[in-house]
């Protein structure tokens, strides 16, 4: 029987690479039994999810104004090398 | 015409740029230098854009090639005796620091139900930044290219030159850190 530190590596794991048959079947054993491990899984799958959908260019977050002196070194350094 | 003018890039997407760039490397100084040079590549690169895709994603897919040198440079620069290698060591105690000694859980993993759904966009990203903020360069750059990026594995390992095991081990311990620290947010 698996550990949950095991399972949550297994979890974790999950994400990253197809799971051998073994490593399923003690993987689905184990959540069966523990619902800490089953919770963790939802969670990380949710904020992969969450972020998934967060992550698209017109929600990403935008809510940091670009400080008003960098503006202004930017658009100079656009004003001159449009002008080159 | 207007679409390809510079200027009004900046007016338009400049918050954007810098908002994603501060996400990523966290310092604003080096936020508003990559905004910079996203904006002078893409004006060198102007011909290169395809009318049929969004000046935003144009713009944030440059913004990207210059973060992954960043982080392709960082990852490079990590030896075993600077400061974010002890960070990496604290993490590893971190993680195992969930685990009781015989491999339960010190405390029991709640549902958090729908909770996340609740909240706004920028309440959203305001979380995620400040639970990056809390984990060591090298788990936060792995967990951005991974988990926000949305890379393959095998894409990150190739470009921040690590095994996939290694991967694997760090990403499991920025899920560990990332988990605890939304927990304590989404309860308060």
């Amino acid at each position: 029987m698996l550990t949950c530190k095991e399972t949550s590596q297994l979890i974790s794991q999950a994400q990253e690479r197809k799971l051998g048959l073994r490593e399923r079947f003690s993987l689905r054993i184990h959540l069966w039994a523990c619902s800490s491990c089953s919770h963790f899984e939802q969670q990380i799958k949710s904020l992969r999810s969450a972020l998934k959908t967060h992550s698209t260019p017109n929600s990403l977050p935008d809510d940091k104004p670009l400080p008003g002196d960098a503006h202004e070194r930017i658009l100079n350094a656009i004003r001159n090398q449009t002008s080159e | 015409m207007t679409i390809l003018d510079p200027e009004a890039w900046l007016d338009e997407h400049g918050s954007a740029l810098y908002s994603f760039a501060l996400l990523n490397v966290r310092d604003s100084h080096r936020a508003e230098d990559l905004v910079q040079e996203t904006l002078l590549s893409a004006l060198k690169a102007k011909d290169n854009f395809q009318e049929s895709s969004s000046v935003r994603t144009w713009l944030i897919g440059i913004l990207k090639h210059k973060i992954i040198d960043e982080f392709r440079q960082q990852s490079r620069d990590a030896t075993p005796d600077d400061p974010d290698h002890a960070l990496e060591l604290a993490e590893a105690k971190n993680a195992e620091d969930n685990f009781n000694e015989s491999g339960h859980w010190s405390l029991p993993i709640t549902d958090w139900g729908d909770s996340e759904k609740e909240f706004t966009r920028d309440q959203f990203w305001k979380f995620i930044e400040n639970c990056l903020a809390s984990q060591s360069p090298k788990m936060s750059r792995l967990f951005i290219l991974r988990e926000i990026w949305g890379m393959e594995t095998d894409e990150v390992c190739k470009e921040m030159g690590i095994s996939p095991t290694n991967l694997w081990t760090t990403l499991h311990r920025a899920r560990l850190g990332m988990r605890k620290c939304l927990e304590k947010k989404l309860h308060h």
